[in-house]
């Protein structure tokens, strides 16, 4: 069905009331006219039948036919008379004067459409006793006609003057009226976008009013149902993750972001674990909450160190800290270890617990390997660590690369333009079929190894040369999108989009940026000074951004709304969890909701397992990948 | 059937005279001799009687007697008669109370004889100038003329004079203008009247005709 706006429908019904409001005035008004001029015809005519006769006695007594035919013809000649006929009482015609009805002014078919009756006025003229004649009179009609053309004329004129001045009017009431709804409809496209407005309430329209209120109180509850929901979820969150005393990570989130690390091929992934021993001999000489107080200040001082070196802290058990770093390198991990024996040997002298406690570090770096194997590896060094006095600390490799050995094979890459992309499909939940497909950048390390973006990030982001790996990265993914149907998505680093000219030239590289999705870490875009406004710029220019290892946390979630992201993709160390953990499931399903409540497509990541896809896509995630998919040609 | 006697002129009269029926019915008389006595009933009644028995004379004779029965009527001004200048009793009026001026003998008598069957072509109600002898002016007065043919001299129903004279031995009156009553009547019955309201004498006529088919059903004022 054809619709129809409510203002040109209001418009077509008032424009209707008028025609017919100004077609029933015009046409009394005509017939109102033409009546009193048949009347004015009646009484003239019969005037002057009634005065002639009077006229006309004394020339019929005297038998004076010229006198007769002189007074009729001075009285016909004045051209007010159509027929004046006299006619003796035996039926004999004794003077008739005629002239044809020829009307000046008004056109025909005026004359034709509204015929004007010539009624006669008769009477009798006496010659002594003897009625001498019968007189007839008939007026003439065309000053009638005249009249009633210009009369007809002035009403048309002033009707359609008065009819188009009323349209305006009308238009202009309604278009004033009507305004709120537009107001409303903006009101519910923006909360359909999560967006919550109030609209003024006041009205002149009742009905209107009322409606605006409805919709206030409407907006008001689905934002603060939103709220609920987003509370909710980071209750959730916190409370399966986090350790109730510090507030860090705990040891469940730590294994499972571990394991998600270590599933990146490639990457080396390096753990630090600061552990304090002789906690219950504190406790028993100064009470639970010396021990307590310890616990805090080393979580403090552990998750400022992990922020510093990019990496994730967390509370293993009782006095076992822990740090996460991705994408590492030897150097670093050490370094982290050093510091993070001194600020333990530090609490430990600041909180006098230094006769019954002491701090060791063990650390180590893997590439490849399983959970169990990193972690035995650090609690070896730890022991190793033990031997040594408080604040030592001992770090064991494993096959990573040499740093010296990295840098050289990213210089060469760099200058060569020599990186390649491998591709994975990223699937639509319901039916597995493709959404698009994410590019990984590597590059081919001396000896022939593929190396992934994990190992030589981390270096290109220290060397400063980010920005020129990204710009070769993505300029390679989208000559293999250019032309083609096909979407795609790149992973970028915080302080390529924050370093100057970038968003420039992503702009003038991509003319059709709906297919090039670009993934960023929100924890680097908020830690990148610049980065933040970059992707507010590229965002408006029609990028799609997705926010890349997702967790639900108390001001991430604040940050979606904020951000309004194309998509987020959650954490693969959390999505692998949903088949064991019920309280993940909960999470998951929960952040789903909130998620496409904002009109955000949310991903799950790191997907191994049929069992994994089937669960997290019950869950309400839109789209899966993992190593499930493996890798596969562009389409 | 209310009307007895007047069923019978149903069959005589004319589609139009049909209507020119003006004479009253019983229970008109009864109200009259309830409201105005038994003299005044009697009057009506005679009136009555004088158009049934006159109907099938000679035109002529019809004129005599018609204008005799009237002219019994004392003659009297309106303003003396009925309080207000100008007025148009009808016949039953007049009877009824027994008085009118010259313009209510003319109408009555006019009525009269188009109920007693004279076609409206000879009846013409005239406007004329009498010469009172007595005051030695002359005086504006109306009278009714019967023309037994379209170009011949009228007999003259005056009520100044008892009996009907034929127009050349009135040489006390000058006609000043004719009219044709029944052309008012038939515009008023073309719908027309309204149209021509404003003009004087068809006020009078209207006034009459209304008056005359109230007062036929017993409608007195």
């Amino acid at each position: 069905m054809k619709s129809v706006s409510l203002k040109t429908l209001l418009v077509a019904l008032l424009a209707l009331a008028f025609l017919l409001l100004g077609g029933l005035l015009f046409t009394t008004n005509l017939a109102h006219t033409r009546d009193f001029l048949t009347r004015q015809l009646q009484t003239h005519a019969q005037d002057t039948a009634t005065t002639l006769a009077l006229q006309l006695s004394p020339a019929f007594q005297a038998n004076d036919l010229a006198a007769v035919t002189n007074t009729v013809d001075a009285l016909f000649d004045s051209g007010y008379y159509r027929r004046i006929a006299l006619t003796a009482p035996s039926g004999r015609v004794i003077l008739v004067r005629e002239i044809p009805v020829r009307v000046q002014g008004p056109p025909d078919w005026f004359i034709r459409l509204v015929p004007l009756a010539t009624p006669s006025g008769t009477a009798e003229s006496l010659a002594g006793w003897q009625r001498a004649a019968v007189i007839e009179v008939r007026s003439h009609p065309g000053y009638a006609y005249r009249q009633l053309w210009q009369t007809t004329r002035s009403i048309t004129l002033w009707t359609l003057a008065l009819g188009v001045l009323s349209a305006l009017l009308a238009i202009w009431l309604l278009r004033r009226t009507l305004r709120p709804l537009g107001d409303m409809e903006r009101l519910a496209l923006h909360a359909a976008e999560g967006r919550f407005e109030q609209l003024p309430e006041a009205h002149p329209i009742r009905e209107l009013g009322t409606i605006s209120q409805a919709m206030n109180r409407m907006s008001a509850s689905v934002e603060r149902m939103l709220g609920e929901q987003r509370d909710l979820v980071e209750k959730l969150q916190h409370e399966l993750y986090h350790d109730d005393l510090t507030g860090l990570f705990n040891r469940a989130y730590m294994l499972s972001a571990t394991d998600a690390a270590l599933t990146e091929p490639g990457q080396s992934v390096g753990l630090a674990i600061l552990r304090f021993g002789g906690l219950a001999e504190l406790n028993a000489h100064q009470g639970r909450a010396g021990g307590d107080a310890l616990v805090r200040a080393a979580a403090s001082v552990t998750s400022v160190l992990a922020a510093e070196f990019s990496g994730v802290a967390g509370r293993l058990d009782g006095g076992q800290f822990a740090v996460l770093l991705d994408q590492t390198q030897e150097a670093t991990l050490s370094e982290l270890a050093a510091r993070l024996g001194e600020v333990g040997a530090q609490i430990l002298l600041e909180l006098e617990a230094q006769a019954h406690c002491d701090a060791h570090v063990g650390a180590a770096l893997a590439t490849g390997t399983r959970r169990a194997t990193l972690f035995a590896a650090a609690d070896a060094a730890l022991r190793d660590a033990r031997l040594g006095p408080t604040g030592s600390f001992r770090l064991v490799t494993g096959a990573a690369p040499a740093a010296g050995d990295l840098r050289k094979t990213l210089m060469t890459a760099i200058e060569q333009n020599a990186f390649l992309l491998e591709w994975q499909p990223v699937l639509r939940c319901p039916d597995q079929g493709l959404e698009h497909f994410e590019a990984y950048a590597r590059i081919r390390s001396a000896d022939g190894e593929l190396l992934p973006a994990g190992a030589f990030v981390h270096l290109a982001e220290e060397m400063g040369l980010i920005a020129t790996v990204d710009e070769q990265v993505v300029t390679h993914a989208w000559i293999a999108l250019d032309g083609k149907q096909s979407v795609g998505a790149v992973n970028l680093s915080a302080r390529s989009l924050a370093s100057p000219g970038f968003t420039d030239w992503l702009r003038q590289l991509v003319q059709t940026p709906a297919q090039l999705r670009l993934e960023l870490s929100l924890s680097a875009v908020l830690a990148t000074p610049g980065a933040l406004a970059a992707l507010t710029t590229l965002e408006a220019a029609g990028f799609p951004i997705v926010l890349d290892r997702f967790v639900p946390q108390l001001d991430t979630l604040a940050r979606l709304r904020e951000i309004r992201p194309h998509g987020v993709k959650v954490e693969g160390a959390l999505c692998r969890q949903v088949r064991d953990d019920a309280g993940t499931r909960a999470l998951l399903v929960t952040l789903c909701v909130h998620a496409r409540e904002l009109g955000i497509v949310i991903g799950a990541t790191g997907v191994e397992r049929e069992d994994q896809r089937e669960a997290l896509c019950e869950l309400g995630f839109d789209t899966v990948q993992g190593r499930l998919y493996g890798q596969r040609e562009l389409i | 059937m209310r009307r007895l006697l007047p069923c019978l002129f149903c069959l005589v009269l004319t589609a139009v005279a049909a209507d020119m029926d003006v004479l009253p019915d019983e229970r008109t008389l009864a109200s009259v001799a309830e409201r105005h006595g038994q003299a005044a009933a009697a009057r009506l009644r005679q009136w009555r009687e004088l158009v049934g028995q006159i109907h099938g004379m000679h035109e002529e004779r019809r004129v005599e007697l018609v204008n005799r029965f009237f002219n019994r009527i004392p003659s009297r001004t309106d303003l003396a008669h009925w309080g207000r200048e100008d007025y148009w009793a009808t016949p039953l009026e007049m009877l009824v109370t027994n008085g009118g001026d010259c313009e209510d003998f003319a109408l009555a008598k006019y009525f009269t004889l188009r109920a007693a069957g004279v076609p409206n072509e000879r009846l013409r109600v005239t406007y004329v100038r009498a010469w009172i002898a007595g005051e030695k002016r002359m005086e504006s007065h109306m009278v009714l003329a019967y023309y037994p043919f379209p170009d011949a001299e009228p007999l003259i129903l005056d009520n100044l004079v008892p009996e009907v004279r034929p127009a050349s031995a009135r040489t006390d009156l000058t006609p000043t203008m004719g009219f044709n009553a029944e052309g008012l009547w038939s515009a008023k019955q073309r719908g027309q009247a309204g149209r021509l309201g404003e003009v004087s004498r068809i006020g009078h006529w209207n006034d009459l005709v209304q008056r005359m088919r109230e007062q036929r059903s017993g409608v007195l004022r």
